[in-house]
């Protein structure tokens, strides 16, 4: 879930129109936002998470302007030339290769405006730039900077800067041990032995991306006025999308976007490019996915409150704004038209597609062996297929057998899928103790087995399990209720005497199907029953359900 | 009712007891005349006074109970009757005393000091029982009397028994004193009424084959019952109320014409995210949503380089793709699946599935969460995709409604969401009349492109896909989804749960 923290008037000021919270709420739903809380002037917004663009008070007043139509279409962002200029080394090309950068002027900062950059900068991190892993943003008043910058990797011990909000200098390999940022990202650079670093002509370092900005030339404060940005990573694409992010919110804050120029040796690059991305769209498209009939002149109306530009009739020109970055393919301009149209002003149609009902033949025999044992009396039971070891195996006084085995849990009762029922229709006791007996259940449900032929290397099998627990319940009991199945279901069933802890030896048998052993059936083993803290004599059968279809 | 109808429906137990209480009005002497045990005895006292025949008052009473000591005693007999009776034999000493009649010396001691003080016996060198302790030996002492009539009411003592009384109290755990409940019964006037008339023998208690048999049982009367008597309790063997939903449910879908279709609990990376064109990096991947198995499963080779294309540079489809390298190794991995949407795709690869297509799968699906009121590590998902030429959003909300109002749901609004794999995607919420507020049921969209390109379907597929648990805590109008599904479910509510919605 991503959230934006905002201030209700602060984003009334950014729509250009001031609404009631109910009116906002209604508009954020249309568009598939939640209004989560507020509190007097607090709002708390959940922001669709394929829309980094709306992180921002700035962001998502921009999208709500348009959309409520005061001010539609295309917004242009002017970018101003700098002398700014980044020599990327080529030592960076293994570590971490790209960067692209912008500087931002005359932005009049204070308290509230440097947190919320600070607040712009964490989310995307987390979100888009998938925890700096793809990228990286780095932020930092332009006075103090020196240019030229370089962008290079050097010995991580070779490295070496007082690092934000500490007093003492570091080396980089220090950072990642002893800086509360460097601890938790330490495992981006870890691996490598040099690390990226942003040093200026005066070989005063800016920054080692993905990490840590340094005290001298990184901190903004409510003095700074023009800013330098920097987005460091693995992928190009994210990281000239994260600086569009960045200089369009400042630029709506009042700044003045620069480019600055990246040098790549071999190749030159001018940032950010603003440049809006051109489309064209069939009409027709639009109406057949949507099933509306729509005139250009309205999809066009609907597309401008959406923040694009577009002109045209059966093929509609569409001008994108660089900050949307979730726009791969036609589809996702339809479902712009969508929200801007309003999913609850489409009148839903019921169309007629011709196909004949089928169930699984397995499903329909399972609800009918159901309905023979609940006409014994037993009730349905619908268990958790997430077990442990410990009530699978141990309780059950048996050794264990393969399974498939659950990596890292949250909840610290299971570690394994189970492979039978029974252990977990005991439980189902357990915890009804209190109530009336005799108490008669049974489950038709899955367990999973190991299988190396299949691609999963396991599959699931369908079994049935009836449990009896009462004063007097005995093989008998138990041994009816099989034969009446036997009898009904017409199949060739025998016992044989069989060993198995968790049964009273003498008191225990494996079930046969023409011959083949298919399940087994007995009075539970005391032990068991101690294991479990079960005060009452219970027998059960279980049997591999789907085998008794044949 | 009139007296003839209540005589009618006397059972035998009250037919015993009812005449009795002409004479016994303690509940006591009651059991004892009627024979019957003390439990039978107030049954039928309990069905007489729900039908006005009798009163019944219950009085707590300071009572004398016979103790601990005083019920051995009323068994062997007292010890000085013990000691009375060895020397009727032969006069004895001390220790040879002792040994006869089986008494500790502190016994011993007490009975020589009440049966010289009874003038009974003589001490010199040895015991002799002296005339008056001859005569003694034929006739009860008064304590011995008045440990047969225990428990007496303290208040209703006379003299004599007050007397007896202080001289056993100073005796060990003979007797005590003890607040008892006394239950007394009265005949009403319609009580008495009845007896008066006379209490009917000529009532037949059941039929019998004999009775049928051998035709007796004509002209005779059976005696009626009291048929709005509670009755003990029993369950029926029922189906799970979540079972009862996923078979609501699956009518709804075969009636509609879908096919339904299943898939194992376990499957790859592959055919949970990477085939509906999830990208490799998507949060919903990582450790703290999805059960990793520490296993790798194997892909199909062909659909590999497929889905590969789609997702690096969007295959022929028009779409820009992810613009990474897509990496096998990812894919192969094995997990708990997160939902059915697998299946799906499972079908559309294995199944060649042709249009127009309806189907439908209800399965249980995995998030790695703790369990509390409103999560559980697994629930069941039910999803349902309908492919054709033409299809559009405005039928996708067609199929909604439609759906819905089969259970009963009429008001349906939507919110379009993100999906990585539909687009447009909306949810749907229903309005739930008795809370009051709408209600978050389905997911939904439209298939993207670029996740139907690998299977060669080039119609528009449009699917939904809702939790069976939470319409089953509406239905059943429960707040914690524990009680709706799983292990730690309360027989009582599978026993009793309401059997219509």
């Amino acid at each position: 879930m991503v959230i934006l923290e905002t201030n209700f008037t602060e984003l009334n000021k950014a729509i250009g129109k001031k609404l009631t919270k109910k009116e906002l709420e209604d508009t954020l739903f249309d568009l598939g936002m939640e209004l989560e809380r507020t509190e007097k002037d607090e709002i708390r917004i959940e922001i669709t998470p394929d829309r980094p663009d709306l992180l921002s008070t700035q962001g998502l007043g921009r999208a709500l302007k348009s959309y409520l139509g005061i001010k539609t279409g295309l917004r242009e962002y002017k970018i101003k030339k700098s002398e700014i200029k980044i020599n990327v080394d080529k030592s960076v090309e293994k570590v971490r290769p790209y960067t692209v950068a912008a500087a931002v002027k005359n932005l009049k900062l204070d308290y509230e405006k440097i947190k919320e950059i600070i607040n712009i900068q964490e989310k995307l991190h987390n979100t888009f730039a998938r925890k700096r892993k793809k990228t990286s943003i780095g932020i930092y008043p332009l006075e103090n900077i020196s240019p030229p910058i370089t962008y290079l990797a050097e010995k991580s011990d070779k490295i070496k800067f007082v690092p934000l909000d500490f007093e003492k200098e570091l080396t980089g390999k220090e950072i990642l041990e002893k800086h509360p940022t460097g601890i938790k990202y330490a495992d981006l650079l870890k691996s490598y032995d040099k690390y990226p670093i942003f040093v200026d002509s005066k070989n005063k370092v800016l920054s080692m991306p993905p990490i840590i900005n340094s005290q001298e030339l990184g901190k903004v404060n409510d003095k700074t006025k023009d800013i330098f940005i920097e987005c460091s990573g693995h992928d190009i694409n994210a990281s000239e999308q994260v600086l569009n992010l960045i200089v369009t919110t400042l630029a709506d804050m009042g700044g003045e976007i620069y480019s600055v120029e990246v040098n790549y040796g071999n190749k030159k690059m001018i940032t950010p490019n603003l440049e809006p991305e051109k489309k064209e769209i069939k009409l027709s498209y639009i109406n057949k996915i949507l099933g509306l009939e729509l005139k250009s002149k309205d999809a066009i109306e609907l597309l401008k409150r959406m923040g694009y530009d577009a002109s045209g009739t059966d093929k509609i020109r569409i001008l994108i704004p660089k900050y949307r970055t979730d726009i791969w393919h036609d589809i996702d301009i339809v479902d712009d038209v969508a929200r801007a149209y309003g999913f609850n002003n489409m009148k839903p149609t019921f169309p007629k597609v011709h196909s004949v009902a089928e169930t699984i033949p397995e499903h329909d025999f399972l609800n009918r062996l159901k309905e023979l044992i609940i006409g014994l009396g037993y009730n349905e039971t619908f268990t958790f297929g997430l077990t442990s070891k410990d009530d699978q195996f141990r309780k059950m006084n048996t050794k264990p057998c393969p399974s498939i085995e659950l990596g890292s849990v949250k909840e610290q009762t299971i570690n394994m899928v189970r492979v039978w029922l029974l252990p977990e229709l005991l439980k189902f006791l357990v915890n009804n103790r209190s109530r009336e007996y005799p108490q008669r259940i049974f489950e038709v449900n899955d367990v999973v087995v190991q299988d190396s032929k299949e691609d999963i290397k396991s599959k699931n099998v369908t079994r049935l399990c009836c449990v009896s627990a009462h004063e007097k319940a005995n093989f008998t009991e138990i041994k009816q209720v099989l034969d009446y199945l036997g009898q009904v279901l017409n199949l060739n069933l025998r016992l044989e005497e069989l060993r198995h802890d968790s049964f009273i030896e003498g008191r225990c048998a494996s079930i046969l199907l023409n011959e083949k052993e298919i399940g087994f059936m007995g009075e539970i083993n005391p032990i068991a029953l101690n294991n479990f803290d079960l005060q009452v004599p219970v027998c059960a059968l279980e049997l591999d359900a789907e085998k008794l279809l044949g | 009712m009139d007296v003839e109808e209540i005589i009618k429906t006397l059972t035998p137990l009250e037919r015993r007891v009812l005449p009795l209480l002409k004479k016994n009005n303690n509940f006591n002497s009651l059991v004892n005349a009627s024979n019957l045990s003390e439990t039978e005895v107030n049954r039928s006292l309990l069905w007489l006074q729900n039908k006005n025949l009798i009163k019944i008052s219950e009085e707590v009473k300071e009572s004398v109970v016979v103790g601990r000591n005083g019920e051995e005693y009323l068994k062997d007999g007292l010890p000085e009757r013990r000691v009375l009776n060895v020397l009727s034999e032969r006069n004895l000493s001390l220790r040879e005393l002792t040994d006869h009649a089986c008494l500790d010396e502190d016994e011993l001691r007490v009975s020589l000091g009440i049966l010289r003080k009874k003038d009974a016996i003589e001490i010199k060198d040895n015991v002799r029982l002296k005339d008056t302790g001859k005569k003694l030996l034929n006739l009860e002492f008064e304590e011995e009397k008045f440990l047969k009539k225990l428990p007496l009411n303290v208040k209703e003592l006379d003299n004599k028994e007050i007397a007896v009384l202080s001289e056993l109290k100073k005796r060990k755990n003979i007797i005590k004193i003890e607040n008892l409940k006394t239950k007394t019964v009265y005949l009403t006037e319609f009580g008495r009424s009845i007896l008066e008339k006379g209490l009917r023998e000529d009532l037949l208690e059941g039929l019998t084959i004999d009775l049928l048999k051998s035709g007796k049982w004509k002209g005779k009367e059976f005696r009626h019952y009291n048929i709005t008597s509670i009755t003990p309790k029993i369950y029926g063997g029922r189906i799970h109320p979540q079972s009862l939903v996923i078979d609501k449910i699956k009518k709804i879908f075969l009636n509609l014409g879908f096919k339904e279709m299943k898939s194992p609990w376990v499957d790859t990376c592959f055919w949970c995210m990477d085939s509906m064109w999830i990208p490799q990096d998507h949060p919903s991947r990582e450790v703290q949503d999805t059960f990793f198995l520490p296993y790798k499963g194997d892909i199909p080779n062909e659909l590999s380089k497929k889905v590969a294309d789609v997702h690096e540079h969007g295959g022929k489809t028009g779409s820009k793709g992810y613009g990474y390298k897509w990496n096998p190794e990812i894919a192969k991995q094995l997990i708990l699946r997160t939902h059915t949407t697998a299946t799906t795709y499972r079908y559309f690869h294995q199944k060649n599935i042709e249009y127009p297509a309806k189907y439908f799968s209800i399965g249980r699906v995995f998030r790695n969460e703790s369990i509390d009121q409103t999560h559980l590590a697994e629930f069941h998902q039910v999803e349902g995709f309908v492919m054709d030429e033409d299809l559009t959003l405005r039928d996708l909300m067609g199929y909604i409604k439609e759906f819905y109002s089969k259970m009963g749901i009429y008001k349906i609004k939507f919110k379009p969401v993100y999906n990585p794999y539909t687009e447009p995607s909306m949810e749907a919420y229903g309005y739930n009349e008795q809370l009051g507020k709408w209600i978050e049921l389905i997911n939904s969209g439209v298939f993207r492109p670029e996740s139907l390109e690998p299977y060669g379907i080039n119609v528009p597929v449009i699917a939904w896909g809702l939790s069976v648990e939470r319409l089953a805590m509406m239905l059943y109008k429960q707040k914690d989804i524990r009680e709706v599904f799983g292990t730690l479910n309360d027989l009582n509510f599978l026993r009793t749960y309401n059997a219509k919605w």
